[in-house]
């Protein structure tokens, strides 16, 4: 008889190992078998359903990973990962954490080096699903402020909001209605994008060298003012209010600035 | 020593195939149960619906990931997550299962059977009584499907699920098709599980589809209930009496009219033989 822990080391290196490496056998001891219904395939049960339910979470939160990939290959690929980045948190929501970060470490991956992007994607939008609720800020809201405190004033991000840098556009893979055969076609280019939520509802979207700065600096805190003189290098002096000021706008109408008045931020950085 | 919930009726699991009913008002049920792990968010469509669900029903907390048999120390984090959650929905009643599902900090994500020894069960008293010391209440715990039972358990799961019950006072959820599954799988008699059940500690029933894998039954929630666990469901009717229902149909799940329909069957089943027994005292 083995000590509970010990058997429950055991039992679960067994069922999350692959195959290959048969089940324990001091376990095996243990495991009452009747019939056609052994041991060793009783054990199996468990292990089947541990890779099976695992490899549907993962084609959950990554499906256009699993698209470009292809079925039998993503399985592989997800066995690998598994033993890789065992589940270290009680909700399966997170097993996918170090995806992304696993397919860039395989390097070039299935002929696919786009895939580590794809994936950063996927989770940020995962991210983006299920962050915490915000009141958005509203244009009257904007409209009420006096031009002269308008230097000194600081946005606040919804905490629903992402900005991803990748080197390829994943999001026109994300967007394709056969991800396997846009990945055939796409190429390296440099791209920043937006993730954001309205309502219950995630976009995403690439952003220009401007609204990249700008971003930068409202993720930073930083006032209206100093964005405008960092936008300062990029655009001739007298467009920048006016394009700090329509970035702004087009930002409160997707929702990602909070209401100052919000209660949950009351009294932070007017 | 004593354990009770309130009668809610027969309800349904809350899941994303029908978020858009609850949102826009039109899935009635007498109460839903919300599996705790998917709603530790922090904000989203997922508590919207949880919350518009709250409002118009009773809601209890299923969890799946207690670990409650696990010989890691329970989760200080998943703890505090549950008890906010359960502050924040006030749910009618908690419940996990009579499991384990980590160890050495690796999560299975899956229900994993335990020896039924005195060891396991001293543990396990220990770790339900903590666990409703955190949350300020008293929790239910579930029996669960299994595929293997260990040749060192000195005593019948019912027993260890009984004795758990009473020594860390805690309330038994029964889930019926979960003990036909066990009982074709181990060979073992499930209405004598069923009738050696504490009817007082019973606070609520589960019933769900099995799949048939030739050897063994599978439970996969995706199908309608099967007639021999509507048969064990009248014994543990006619057993506990009235006690909460809920319908667990997770995967191939239908139109809301036919996962109603089968809460619906559990009222009338549920009915019948409370009027017989009514009947047979009258």
């Amino acid at each position: 008889m083995l000590p509970l822990r010990e058997l429950q080391a055991r039992f679960l290196r067994s069922i999350a190992t692959t195959p290959e490496h048969g089940f324990d056998p001091a376990l095996l001891e243990l495991v009452e078998g009747r019939g056609r219904f052994g041991s060793t395939e009783r054990l199996g049960v468990y292990a089947e359903m541990y890779l099976a339910r695992l490899l549907d979470v993962l084609c959950d939160d990554f499906p256009r990973v699993a698209a470009v990939v292809g079925g039998d290959r993503f399985t592989a690929l997800a066995a690998a990962y598994l033993e890789r980045h065992p589940s270290t948190d009680p909700s399966v929501r997170w097993v996918g954490t170090n995806f992304a970060d696993f397919l860039a470490e395989r390097g070039p991956v299935n002929e696919h080096p786009f895939l580590a992007d794809l994936a950063r994607l996927e989770w940020t939008r995962l991210a983006v699903f299920d962050a915490a609720d915000a009141v958005p800020l509203r244009l009257e809201a904007l409209r009420a402020i006096p031009p002269s405190k308008w230097p000194r004033l600081t946005f606040h991000p919804v905490p629903a909001l992402r900005v991803l840098r990748c080197a390829w556009p994943v999001h026109e893979l994300w967007a394709a209605d056969d991800p396997k055969a846009a990945a055939r076609t796409v190429r390296p280019v440099a791209t920043v994008l937006r993730v954001w939520r309205e309502a219950f509802t995630v976009y995403q979207a690439p952003v220009d060298t401007v609204e990249d700065v700008a971003l930068r600096q409202l993720l930073a805190g930083a006032p209206f003012g100093v964005t405008c003189d960092r936008l300062e290098a990029l655009l001739p002096p007298p467009a920048v209010a006016q394009e700090a000021g329509a970035l702004i706008l087009r930002w409160v109408e997707d929702q990602i600035l909070a209401s100052p008045l919000a209660p949950n931020r009351r009294g932070r950085g007017q | 020593m004593a354990f009770s919930v309130p009668y809610l009726g027969h309800g349904v699991g809350l899941r994303t195939t029908h978020f858009p009913r609850v949102l826009d008002g039109t899935a009635r049920v007498d109460w839903f149960e919300a599996v705790s792990e998917n709603f530790m968010i922090d904000g989203g469509r997922p508590l919207a619906v949880l919350e518009r669900a709250r409002a118009s029903c009773p809601v209890v907390l299923h969890g799946v990931s207690l670990s409650l048999g696990s010989t890691d120390p329970l989760s200080k984090r998943y703890l505090h997550a549950l008890r906010a959650l359960v502050d924040h929905v006030a749910p009618a009643w908690v419940s996990d299962h009579l499991c384990w599902g980590s160890v050495g900090g690796r999560y299975a994500h899956d229900l994993l059977p335990l020896p039924y020894t005195q060891e396991a069960l001293e543990y396990v008293v220990r770790r339900v009584e903590t666990v409703q010391d955190r949350l300020g209440r008293q929790i239910l715990i579930e029996n669960v499907s299994s595929y293997l039972t260990f040749a060192h358990s000195a005593m019948p799961e019912w027993e260890f699920l009984a004795a758990v019950a009473e020594r860390a006072d805690c309330g038994i959820l029964l889930d019926v098709n979960n003990v036909y599954v066990s009982a074709v799988n181990h060979g073992f008699d499930a209405e004598r599980y069923v009738l050696a059940m504490p009817t007082d500690r019973v606070g609520q029933i589960h019933l769900a589809g099995h799949s048939d894998r030739g050897t063994y039954l599978l439970d996969t929630h995706d199908g309608h209930v099967v007639p021999a666990v509507w048969d064990l469901y009248r014994l543990a009717v006619r057993r506990c009496g009235r006690v909460s229902t809920l319908i667990e149909w997770d995967d191939r799940i239908p139109e809301w009219r036919v996962l109603c329909a089968e809460a619906e069957r559990a009222r009338t089943v549920e009915a019948q033989i409370l009027e017989e027994a009514y009947a047979a005292t009258a």
